[in-house]
């Protein structure tokens, strides 16, 4: 057999065996209500993308969304998520699994590893993404005059989109292992924690100044700027783009061009990654064991020096802490996600534009743009909690039966992870909320309106995480990244990504009343009475799906 | 594991290979860029007063006009107002001119007229709608019933990039059957400079464009866009 096709047989058998083979009928009811589920959300996206596009057809006399916009848009902010689960992927797949050693010891060519590995990391970044995608897409197909060369063309050009992220993962991930060291990474974490605090009250200060002096000259524009960013030349994201949106809506733009300088771009940074494969994984990899034996004595000293400083809840974070700031992947994964928080906020200044617009059609560019604000704030909520919140209870992997056999129930487990997880989290996300709510809106009622409800949205969030995490629990993984890109990561993703809609429509519903001028008893009943839904709302689902993941933990052998 | 040099060697090469191929594809999207989308020029944030000239060192002026930007309210609005000297048939007038063109939230051109007050004619040129953009001519100030009507693919739109306001129409060709150079030796002289303090223009002392030679334009223009002029 090819040895290609050796590298990647046991990751196919444990695909097929843990998702296609169900032995159980529990088992089998699980896979047939995740398959069920997609096929909801999928429908889902389906038909809201139609209904969008719809809407933007009644006026055309008035504006005009090109294909390519939307496209370029969605395509650039997946591109940037790809990349981070790449990075991931990679450094479980080229340096932390546990085959590594039997593969470096076999007669396998270094081509074949690297060509087997990167195709495991290209499939696992890109099955997920495909599933929102494929929908999307089918609706503008539909929507638009659809040409009978749309579907293969289409996959044609999403392999190189997926494979230049898989590429830039492995390279970054193969720089990363063999240039820092333990004691760098730790270095690293830390001033990475500082400049993000420095930058952080940068990009504040910044904001600050933008909200009073608001300045409309130009805003309208250097809006619609932004917007076609996202279509800059140089962006493989905007060639895949410009040529899905060509086999939509033709306007003469060259297809073979890009395409060409797709499949170019791609295949040199795959050229580029194995080069740095080839010269540096001696290097990294024999980093990673030492970081590896590093970690476990340090962790050995650890919890020998806090089993009796500390009471339950607080020695469980302390313990998930350690391993976060421990393990590469995660704490890569954080800087990466840090950065973008950032650079979302200091982009939101061009939301500052509102001053611009015409009085009458303000409010509702103001409206349309705070849900657009909420809805990035809370999948950037649920973004970081599937890769660290959803993931703590199955990083407890082979060592789980410490917890389970410790005289401590698994319910007061669960609950210490819950709130060791869901202060950070909710600080964070109040600090988008409020910041948004205050340059949006620019009223304090409003601000702490906002910031308070997102203490409640993030305790469903990760309320979800924490049970969803537990009722998928997975102990047998090789590299944490391996959890991230799980039928239960996406089972996860996507019931967050309701509770995020499920949030939206009534904090919608909060900012017309809030906006509304007839001040009265009735209009504060109501915005008391929205808001109460909206806590109740989210503490109930939290807690049904934490005890859905209690008693499903208490049963895992 | 089997490290071999030529696994190495065919990855450089794939990886150089690649990047050339990479660097004329992208290089052919820039041309495809430049002949494809017709840059109508930039213009600057705050008002200003500008002289046509027959050519930049010329003392005399054919005529002036104002440009402004107004990004606040209602919408993006550039609006013109001037004056050209003109001389048709031995006859020498001052052209009145007013242009407004407004743009929408995503800086794309969503109506626009421009009229021309030329002796006792005040025909009326405009656009209508994004994508397509319907131009239309009309006679007379009064008059409801276009001369002519053509739709051309638009948006027409008002970008602001490193500080300068950019008029472009991704959607149309640059004009290459064109030939202004070709038609007119006096209209090509013209050039559009920044009025300067130290030089007045008014059509009293201002000389005059000889429009004969705009038929010539015509015909170039007939050829560049087939069809358009065809019901003048």
């Amino acid at each position: 057999m090819n040895p290609i096709l050796t590298l990647l047989r046991p990751k196919a058998l444990a695909f097929r065996n843990g998702v296609l083979k169900s032995t159980t009928a529990a088992q089998r009811g699980q896979s047939i209500a995740i398959v069920g589920f997609s096929l909801i959300i999928m429908g889902s996206l389906f038909f809201a993308t139609r209904w969008g596009l719809e809407q933007l057809t009644k006026i055309p006399l008035l504006i005009y969304v090109p294909p390519s916009l939307p496209l370029s848009l969605m395509l650039m902010m997946l591109m940037v998520m790809t990349s981070l689960t790449a990075l991931a992927s990679a450094l479980g797949s080229f340096y932390l699994a546990d085959d590594i050693e039997t593969i470096l010891a076999s007669p396998t060519s270094s081509i074949s590893f690297f060509l087997a590995r990167l195709i495991y990391v290209l499939c696992t970044v890109a099955w997920m993404p495909f599933i929102f995608i494929s929908p999307v897409l089918a609706a503008m197909a539909t929507s638009y005059q659809l040409s009978p060369w749309f579907i293969p063309v289409s996959i044609a050009t999403f392999l190189p989109y997926f494979l230049i992220p898989a590429s830039l993962g492995t390279i970054l991930a193969t720089i990363f292992m063999a240039t820092i060291n333990q004691r760098w990474a730790k270095m690293v974490v830390r001033v990475a924690i500082l400049l993000a605090i420095a930058a952080l009250l940068y990009v504040l200060h910044g904001l600050l100044d933008a909200v009073t002096t608001r300045s409309a000259d130009g805003q309208v524009l250097r809006l619609a700027s932004s917007l076609s960013l996202a279509q800059s030349p140089w962006l493989p994201s905007a060639w895949t783009a410009t040529i899905l949106s060509e086999l939509l809506v033709p306007s003469g733009k060259n297809i073979a061009d890009r395409l060409t300088l797709l499949y170019s771009s791609a295949l040199a940074v795959t050229g580029l990654a194995h080069i740095a494969l080839h010269t540096l994984h001696p290097r990294g990899f024999s980093r990673a064991l030492s970081r590896r034996a590093m970690a476990s004595a340090t962790s050995r000293a650890g919890t020998i020096r806090g089993k009796t400083a500390l009471p339950q809840p607080a020695a469980v974070i302390q313990k998930d802490l350690r391993s976060l700031t421990r393990d590469v992947a995660q704490s890569t994964q954080i800087i990466f996600l840090g950065g973008l928080c950032l650079f979302y906020l200091g982009n939101l200044k061009t939301f500052v534009a509102l001053d611009s617009f015409a009085t009458d059609a303000s409010v509702n560019w103001q409206r349309a743009f705070f849900i657009i604000h909420t809805a990035i704030t809370a999948f950037f909520t649920s973004s970081i909690c599937t890769r660290l919140v959803f993931t703590s209870i199955s990083l407890e992997g082979k060592s789980y039966w410490i917890l389970q056999t410790a005289p401590v129930l698994l319910r007061d487990i669960l609950r210490a992870k819950f709130l060791g997880w869901y202060i950070p989290i909710a600080v964070l996300s109040s600090l988008l909320f409020s910041t948004g709510a205050q340059i949006l809106i620019g009223r304090w009622d409003s601000t702490l309106l906002f910031g308070a409800l997102s203490f409640f949205v993030s305790y469903g969030i990760v309320g979800l995480g924490i049970g969803l995490g537990a009722y998928f629990a997975d102990f047998s993984w090789e590299h944490p990244s391996q959890l991230v890109l799980s039928v239960g990561s996406l089972v996860y993703m996507l019931s967050s990504s309701i509770l995020v809609l499920l949030n939206i429509f009534p904090m919608g519903m909060l900012l017309h009343l809030l906006l509304d001028r007839n001040a009265g008893l009735a209009r504060a009943t109501l915005i008391c009475a929205v808001a109460l839904a909206i806590a109740i709302m989210n503490l109930v689902i939290a807690k049904m799906v934490m005890r859905l993941g209690e008693r499903s933990s208490a049963t895992v052998e | 594991m089997n490290s071999s040099p030529f696994a190495l060697l065919a990855s450089t090469s794939i990886t150089v290979v690649s990047i050339l191929v990479g660097l004329f594809s992208y290089r052919s999207l820039e041309r495809e860029s430049l002949g494809h989308s017709l840059s109508l020029g930039t213009v600057s944030a705050t008002p200003i007063q500008y002289h046509l000239v027959e050519s930049p060192t010329a003392e005399r002026c054919v005529g002036a006009f104002s440009l402004s930007l107004k990004p606040v309210s209602t919408q993006t609005t550039l609006a013109l107002e001037g004056w050209v000297l003109v001389g048709l048939n031995e006859r020498v007038e001052p052209v009145k001119l007013e242009a407004t063109m407004l743009f929408n939230a995503l800086g794309q051109l969503s109506v626009s007229l421009l009229t021309i007050d030329f002796s006792n004619e005040s025909p009326r040129f405009g656009t209508i709608g994004v994508n397509p953009l319907t131009a239309q001519l009309y006679r007379g100030k009064e008059s409801d019933k276009p001369l002519f009507e053509h739709s051309v693919p638009g948006p027409i739109t008002l970008s602001l990039q490193d500080g300068v306001y950019r008029l472009q129409a991704p959607s149309l060709p640059a004009f290459q059957g064109l030939n202004i150079a070709g038609a007119s030796s006096s209209l090509t002289s013209l050039s559009i400079v920044p009025a300067k303090p130290d030089r007045s223009c008014d059509a009293a002392t201002a000389r005059h464009i000889d429009l004969a030679p705009l038929t010539k334009i015509a015909d170039s223009l007939q050829r560049a866009l087939p069809g358009v002029l065809s019901g003048l």
